[in-house]
């Protein structure tokens, strides 16, 4: 239907009073009505909606006037063609004259009109969406025919049809056709639906705003409404379960695959056509830092200021960002409005999580841990330390210097009973979560004023929120004022601003849960009976335990500070807050020189400055304060470090500076050719610094500190064996530092797209980035990134004739992105300072890490990309199919090369990596009415495999290297996915309680194999597969009714696999390691269940602890594969797959009775609750992205979310 | 339409002109990381004396180690130190590599790998310092303090990879000889003459510029030119120049401490001293302060999974050691062994921060091994009264006062003797045995044969095992480099 009726509707901005007094000149001859239209379209801003039936049929209109007010014109134009206008804001339309008046009786109709073949009749009404606002240039027709008309701005409408029409048909952009019997009363109102599509008509790239009908790439898109239903305080939340393609999991997040090797795995965010600038605490991050970054940059941003966003994903998409656009880009676009009156919306939410349950963390009972302690000291394990001369050193447990001291006769047997009784049947956990640990809850309020005056369009937004995290003490709330002002003083010029302050403060007050389930035995009381603090052991002063700390203060008159800790009075002392400010400035010029066509130049400029600075005051109460002191004081009474506070403070700022020109050019040659194109250039610098002073004997009142510290000598320690001396501080970036860093990137771009006809679409981008981080060889420096794509209307053929699908078009890019590792350098780089300072001469040496390597260059990925989309069945079906191929190239990798040239590796542009994927999304209206359920259902596969690397060198690097699932970057491997996970074959226990494994057919006894661990062949390992999730998506639904809303999101990732924490990992349980002769703060609940007796081996795969194996095979071959084979044998490799409910929302709307009654409007009520459940398909079921202890800490459960909310506006 | 192409074209040309600036923009190198252009930054990459644990990071500080295994100073005797001798690499250089290769397929030459990191940073200094910026004496400094570590490795190197010094060393094949930092560029190896030749001159070119002392002793100085000077002479069997270089390096250092008096006597007996309270030093002696160290190098410190030089592996046999020494009155008895337990088995345990950075033995050059080298050359010299001057003047030291007598000779064979014996005891745990065992065998006709006595094999004079293979690694990546005879 659409080559029956082309509506043309432009939303002008200007506004005015005056518009017909707009004076235009209009020389035609013989021209169509049509063509006088868009004449006068080009000389003003305004709009015309019209039936373009109608105005087609009008031609041969000769008018010669200049200066001529646009009514006159119209006026002289309009004159005897049956037509009339009418006005409303910058919108005109033009109607059959007869519906100026649809009250007018039918009799007066006829004589008005033209001679009638058929009696005819008058339908009127009107047409609203969902809320009851007006739909203003819907089509109206009669079904079959050409008869029709469109909406006006009221909504309403009048149709003369003949008696015999039996169906309208209403159409709109963005909204179900509906078709409606015309019934005898002749008024037939309507209410149309949204359309079933989550993705709006309209695509923003970040530079430029596209109708999705034209664009070939591949885009994702989340609406404001989408955005809405989703009460979350981060941008990244909302994300979730909305992006097709997109994986959130634990590794971070990853669009369509990863697609490098070493360098950032982190899309590139752009906030209002501007990246945004990653702040990293290091200069040396890891992974997880920068996606740390990310999210605290995604949380200096409102999310109620966001009108949308898009995911860019593939070549045509991203290229337009050039070498940042490997990993994906992620646009967020501000809102803006069309209302002319002030909106003025606010809105609160509170949620809460309950109380984490410790109790439910996987340890082992009391019974079990004082049996494991009791059978490691009559194995003997601790018996070197209760001798050894040199105790001190040792942080030896309670236990072990009561038995010492029994031993001497200085305790009783009563008093090693008393213990064990305590150790057999005490747990403070539960003191603990008294002390420490506290139901989650977050608030927070929205306010805004928004307003489009015509030539004046702003926003401005508050919002504060303020989040109690489940650690009592942690606590951060959060301030952000929001200005926007688009400022249009004339036809051809656009001045806009935008300010966004964000200011978050942070108390980091709480104890972390491993300080107590790593540092701290199971059975020490945290406060005694009378409620006062207790002496307690801790592991996190690896030398002198607290026995001797107690031990050494008492006799010692010249230590100041009492030597004992308690978890509890750290906590009652803690003071440290985190002030960080962002501020980001944007402005620009948007110039239309001409009136014709559309044809802009537009300079912006964005200032993003973050300044942070985090105070830690450490008082003399704390251990840190009193252990540091004490540590050097001299038997002579002085104190080379003095009594007092220690005052540390942080200042890491940033800042960047973005200029950007473009110009864009829109031609419509004639009906059938649209030619769009943009180029333009950027400019941008990041700037970032730290630095960081610490002060000692600082005294919070005076504001004076300790200036004459001599940190220059050492000093003899006390608790260190044998007194060595040491420096007051071993480095002195602790006690004063500062480093600064610049990058520079200038950028070219261009795009183009030509569309034919509305059916076929030719697009093309080409850009170089180039950036100090490369050397001066062009040939290196300037590689361009480029697209091309094609999109083709199927349904718009002549030959396709199916009524059933709506829309039907293909589309296809290929082309090139980047990425970069800002790590990297062509000249031989030197590292400095640090580690590479001589600690003995505090002597500064320089490291070169990298040989010189002129030939650096940007990664490439290259994407191809063929899609359908496609909608059924009145638009009620909806969706996408993407089909990818990414090929990245010239990967950063480590290489090996011969270690006669000074180096055994470099890291150069040598790597492969492939990716194929397909996504698709389909949504559909199931049930319309009353009730209606639209559902989304999103299904994303991605395979991902490292096409070319240098192999791991298997007898180079240890077992645990290719094993442990958190040593990724040091294996990757020719022919596996970038993350991927290896077990040893597990061959059960044996009859004596011992691990067993397979090197091939072989079955190997842990205690009797010869087999080193280094000779274990790679190829007997089990290949056990992707860590990242190959098939995944979420399941998306809304039902209304009437004034309720439900919507729920269950997300899903298969196919991919995780080990199983094994207890021997849990922090210091490794009972062959570092635990051997220390005490264990806690140990694992899989203890319990561990091999005790012959015939458990049936029963267990815990083995028998290594204390209770005989002492003769303690060593050589057998801890390395007891260890190895516990850990990471077969039999810990579980299924990931997961099915999450994510979040379920009820929301209820007041009717405008009680709007009206309490002078408010859409007034809505919601309640949320998130991460509800999920299924797990592992034999533990746990969740597989809430591990215990993926890297040797523990973090508490994944509980529910409850949200309330309420929203209203004025 | 035409207006707006107009325009269009304006904007593309605007953008063609800011091309023209861009290089100013973006030539600012990269902060926070050192890319060397000063004297100043030179300085700090020939400071780079870090002792990391795990990880082989180039320093100029960490050279070889793998001597210490080959020699016979390394003895082990039973069953539970040979198993556990085993599971190590260890075991393949403690029997020559001949009961298995020494560095299976892919595997990384440690000691190859940490000398040819130094060699790399030397050859960017020498390379790279006369384009830097800073006063022209710095420069040249800079540039002899290169080329010593660089001569320093090249003599390590050719006499662990390479045939020992003869009439045939300019056909022997040595070790390839890297001057430049190139990454792409041929390996081959060059003769044993070639390479001596190169470390001599680079010796004489740095003895030029170096000053007399330095704040470090990790900078070479005038001293330590001389004394490897002395070391590469006495390796060719060039006595006389060899006394030459040694009397110019004893002329500028010769600090030889008394441990008569350094040393805390009365702890020598007891156990529960594991050698930390030895000294009388002050508690912040270190090997850095040592003034017997003319250049301070030590040994390559281990890559992941690879064996470490590490003196607590280093055993030996009550039977060597004991024959060796006087237990009671030589004091380096006490200093450079312990008793490990009462199953009568020692470690070499020069223990303390003397001589040792951590657990990683000094083999650089001292002034003992220089009064050595001079005493032995004057010894073959007939000069016996001088040799025997040098030996005693070490042994007044070095034994307990009241047990000291001071040794004659009356032969070359008898000084000669006297003086091997002296600098086995005085060097032991230096890493120069193994060199010392080989130009004996190939200059001296010494045919000595190194037995281990509890595996029973042996390397007789004359086995292609005298000379270590190159890794296989090196060859698959480089062909042009020729293995070694027997490998």
């Amino acid at each position: 239907m659409s080559n029956i009726l082309v509506i043309w509707l432009f939303f002008m901005l200007n506004v005015s009073a005056t518009v017909l007094g707009q004076q235009v000149d209009l020389i035609m001859a013989n021209a169509s009505l049509k063509d006088c239209i868009k004449a006068i379209e080009k000389q003003t801003e305004l709009g015309f909606l019209y039936h373009s039936r109608t105005v087609n049929e009008i031609k041969g209109i000769d008018i010669e006037s200049e200066g001529t007010p646009v009514n006159e014109i119209l006026d002289i134009i309009l004159e005897n063609t049956g037509l009339s206008y009418e006005i409303e804001e910058s919108v005109i339309l033009i109607k059959p004259e007869i519906l100026m008046n649809p009250f007018l009786p039918n009799n007066e109709l006829i004589e008005n009109s033209q001679p009638q073949q058929e009696e005819e009749r008058v339908i009127i009404g009107r047409v609203t969406d969902n809320n009851g606002e007006p739909l203003v240039g819907v089509n109206i027709y009669v079904k079959g025919t050409t008869i029709g008309t469109i909406s006006d701005i009221n909504g309403e409408y009048s149709l003369k049809v003949p008696l015999s029409s039996k169906i309208l048909v209403f159409s709109f952009v963005g909204f179900q056709q509906q078709e409606i019997k015309i019934n005898d009363n002749g008024t037939i109102n309507v209410i149309l639906e949204e359309s079933a599509q989550l993705i709006d008509e309209l695509v923003v790239t970040g530079y430029q705003t596209l109708p999705k009908e034209r664009i070939t790439g591949s885009f994702s898109k989340i609406e404001t409404e989408e955005l809405d239903r989703n009460i979350v305080y981060n941008l990244q939340d909302k994300l979730e379960g909305n992006v097709g393609g997109m994986l959130n999991d634990p590794l971070g997040i990853t669009i369509r695959g990863v697609s490098t090797l070493n360098a950032s795995r982190v899309p590139l965010i752009v906030l209002d056509g501007f990246p945004l600038q990653i702040d990293l605490n290091s200069d040396d991050y890891t992974d997880e830092e920068e996606f740390e970054a990310l999210k605290r940059k995604l949380e200096t941003i409102n999310p109620n200021d966001v009108q949308n966003i898009t995911v860019l994903k593939d070549a045509a998409a991203a290229s337009i960002w050039g070498a940042r656009a490997a990993n994906g880009v992620i646009v967020i676009t501000t809102k803006h409005t069309s209302k002319t009156e002030p909106q003025i919306e606010f809105s609160t939410n509170f949620s809460f999580s309950p109380k984490p349950d410790i109790n439910k963390m996987p340890f082992a009972d009391p019974e079990t841990y004082l049996e494991i302690e009791k059978g490691r000291y009559e194995a003997g394990w601790f018996d070197f330390r209760i001798n050894n001369i040199n105790k001190y050193l040792y942080n030896t447990s309670e236990y072990v210097a009561l038995i010492k001291k029994f031993n001497d006769g200085e305790a009783s047997q009563a008093d090693l009973d008393n213990l064990e009784q305590i150790m057999g049947s005490y747990d403070n956990r539960y003191e603990f979560s008294d002390y420490f640990l506290r139901s989650k809850s977050r608030q927070q309020y929205n306010f805004s004023v928004t307003q489009n005056t015509g030539f004046n369009n702003y926003r401005f937004s508050f919002s504060y929120d303020d989040y109690k995290t489940a650690s009592v003490g942690d606590e951060n709330n959060r301030f952000n004022i929001y200005f926007m002002d688009q400022f249009k003083p004339n036809s051809w010029l656009t001045l806009d601003f935008s300010s966004n302050m964000n200011l978050i403060n942070e108390k980091n007050n709480g104890i972390p849960i491993n300080d107590l389930f790593k540092q701290i035995p199971q059975h020490e009381r945290i406060l005694d009976e009378d409620g006062e603090y207790t002496s307690m052991s801790y592991l996190g002063r690896y030398y002198g335990g607290k026995y001797h700390r107690e031990e050494i203060y008492e006799n010692n008159s010249y230590i100041p500070y009492d030597w004992e800790y308690n978890i509890k009075r750290e906590f009652d002392n803690k003071n440290n807050v985190l002030g960080r400010n962002n501020f980001r400035l944007q402005g620009g010029i948007t110039i239309k020189p001409f009136l014709e066509e559309l044809f802009e130049m537009n300079v912006r400029y964005q200032y993003e400055n973050s300044f942070t600075k985090e105070s830690n005051l450490y008082n003399e109460e704390t251990f840190f304060v009193r252990d540091k002191v004490n540590t050097f004081a001299q038997p002579d009474g002085t104190l080379p470090l003095p009594k007092g506070a220690i005052f540390d403070q942080f200042y890491p700022t940033s800042n960047s500076h973005t200029l950007r020109a473009t110009t864009k050019l829109h031609k419509n040659l004639n009906e059938d050719h649209i030619i769009t194109m943009l180029a333009g250039f950027e400019v941008r610098e990041e700037n970032s610094d730290k630095s960081n002073v610490r002060r000692y004997g600082y005294d919070e009142q005076s504001q004076d500190w300790a200036k004459q510290i001599d940190y220059s000598s050492r000093y003899p320690r006390n608790l260190y064996y044998n007194n060595s001396s040491y420096y007051i501080e071993s480095a002195w970036s602790t006690i004063y530092n500062y480093t600064s860093k610049t990058d520079r990137y200038l950028s070219y771009f261009a795009n183009a797209s030509y569309s034919y006809l509305g059916k076929y679409d030719i697009t093309g981008s080409y850009r170089i980035d180039k950036s100090n981080m490369f050397g001066d060889s062009p040939q290196y420096r300037d590689v361009p990134l480029w697209s091309v794509g094609g999109g083709w209307h199927i349904d718009k053929e002549e030959f396709f004739n199916f009524p059933f699908i709506n829309r039907l078009r293909i589309r296809a890019t290929y082309g090139q992105s980047g990425n970069v590792d800002k790590t990297t350098s062509p000249y031989a780089i030197a590292s400095i300072g640090g580690s590479y300072t001589n600690p003995d001469l505090q002597l500064e040496g320089a490291l070169f890490a990298n040989p010189a390597n002129p030939e650096l260059r940007w990664e490439k990925t290259t994407q191809a990309n063929i899609a359908l989309d496609f909608s059924m069945f009145n638009n009620r079906l909806d969706g996408s199919i993407d089909f990818y191929s990414k090929n990245s190239s010239d990967l950063l990798t480590t290489k090996k090369i011969n270690s006669t040239l000074g180096f055994k590796n470099a890291l150069i542009n040598f790597g492969e990596m492939k990716n194929r994927g397909v996504d698709l999304a389909v949504s559909a209206i199931i049930i319309n009415k009353p009730l209606r359920w639209r559902s989304q259902i999103m299904y994303s596969y991605n395979e991902n495999i490292v096409s070319k690397t240098d192999m791991i060198d298997i007898n180079a690097i240890s077992l645990s290297y290719i094993l442990k699932p958190e040593y990724y970057n040091y294996r990757t491997q020719e022919g596996y996915p970038r993350f991927y996970l290896m077990s040893i074959p597990w061959g059960g226990l044996d009859e004596n309680g011992y691990p067993m494994f397979y090197d091939g057919e072989t079955l190997h006894h842990a205690e009797t194999t010869t087999l080193k661990v280094k000779d274990y062949p790679f190829e007997s390992l089990i290949y056990e597969g992707p860590m990242q999730s190959p098939h995944y998506g979420s399941w998306n639904n809304v039902l209304s009714y009437r004034r309720f809303e439900l919507s729920f999101l269950v997300t899903y990732k298969f196919g991919h696999k995780y080990f199983h924490v094994s207890p021997l990992r849990v922090a210091n349980n490794d009972l062959f390691g570092f635990a051997q002769g220390n005490f264990v703060s806690h140990y694992a609940e899989e203890f319990e269940e561990r091999w005790k007796n012959p015939g458990d081996e049936e029963k267990t795969n815990i083995p028998k602890l290594p204390f209770e194996y005989d002492a003769s095979i303690r060593y050589a071959n057998f801890s390395s594969w007891y260890t190895y084979t516990s850990n990471f044998g077969s039999h810990q490799i579980q299924n990931a797959g997961l099915l999450r409910f994510d979040r379920i929302t009820l929301s209820y709307s007041l009717p405008s009775k009680i709007d009206q009654a309490i002078k408010a409007k859409n007034i809505v009520f919601a309640i949320q609750a998130r991460n509800l459940g999920y299924i797990a398909f592992n034999k533990y079921n746990e969740d597989p992205e809430n591990l215990q202890d993926m890297y040797g800490n523990f973090i508490l459960q994944r509980l529910p979310e409850y949200t309330f909310s309420l929203r209203m506006s004025f | 339409m035409r207006k707006s192409i107009k325009y269009f074209s304006i904007i593309i040309f605007s953008i063609i002109a800011l091309s023209s600036c861009e290089k100013d923009f973006l030539d600012i190198k990269p902060k926070g990381k050192v890319i060397p252009q000063s004297t100043d930054d030179y300085r700090k990459i020939l400071d780079l004396v870090v002792q990391n644990n795990v990880g082989l990071i180039p320093t100029i500080l960490r050279t070889y180690g793998i001597t210490f295994y080959l020699s016979d100073d390394y003895q082990i005797f039973d069953t539970a130190s040979y198993d556990a001798l085993l599971t190590t690499d260890r075991y393949e250089k403690y029997t020559w590599a001949k009961d298995g290769y020494l560095y299976k397929e892919d595997a990384e030459d440690i000691d190859w790998q940490a000398m040819y990191a130094q060699i790399y940073i030397a050859n960017s200094v020498i390379n790279g310092v006369p384009d830097a910026s800073g006063p022209e004496s710095v420069k040249k400094t800079l540039i002899a303090e290169a080329k010593v570590h660089r001569a320093f490795c090249y003599l390590a190197l050719v006499n662990i990879y390479a045939k020992h010094y003869s009439s045939s060393a300019s056909s022997d094949l040595g070790v390839p000889l890297r001057l430049d930092i190139l990454l792409t560029i041929s390996l081959e190896r060059a003769t044993v003459e070639e390479v001596y030749d190169q470390i001599i001159k680079d010796l004489e070119d740095a003895a030029e510029d170096l000053p007399a002392s330095q704040d470090y002793n990790h900078r070479p100085t005038k001293a330590a030119a001389y004394g490897l000077l002395a070391r590469t002479y006495l390796y060719q069997g060039n006595y006389a120049e060899a006394l030459n270089y040694a009397n110019l390096c004893l002329d500028i250092q010769d600090h030889l401490y008394d441990l008569n008096v350094e040393m805390i006597i009365d702890t020598i007996n007891d156990e529960r001293y594991d050698g930390t309270n030895m000294f009388n030093f002050e508690n912040t002696f270190t090997s850095w302060m040592d003034e017997e160290i003319i250049l301070h190098k030590t040994t390559c410190t281990r890559t992941s999974g690879g064996s470490s030089y590490h003196y607590s592996y280093m055993v030996t046999t009550p039977e060597v050691v004991e024959n060796l020494y006087d237990t009671l009155n030589d004091l380096r008895f006490r200093l450079k062994f312990e008793k490990r337990n009462e199953d009568e088995y020692y470690t070499a345990a020069e223990v303390g921060n003397r001589w040792s950075n951590g657990y990683y033995p000094v083999v650089g050059v001292t002034v003992p091994e220089i009064l050595l080298t001079r005493a032995e050359c004057n010894a073959r010299l007939d000069h016996y009264q001088d040799a025997m001057d040098d030996i005693n003047a070490i042994r007044e030291k070095r034994l307990k006062s009241d047990a000291y007598a001071p040794l004659t000779a009356s032969s070359r064979e008898e000084a000669v003797e006297i003086v091997l014996l002296e600098r086995r005891r005085e060097l032991w745990g230096r890493g120069l045995r193994w060199f010392d065992l080989k130009r004996l065998n190939a200059i001296e006709n010494a045919n000595i044969t190194i037995e281990r006595s509890f595996t029973g094999q042996q390397l007789v004079p004359g086995d292609s095992h005298w000379v270590m293979p190159i890794a296989n690694l090196y060859i698959t990546q480089n062909p042009e480099i020729v293995q070694n005879e027997g490998y």
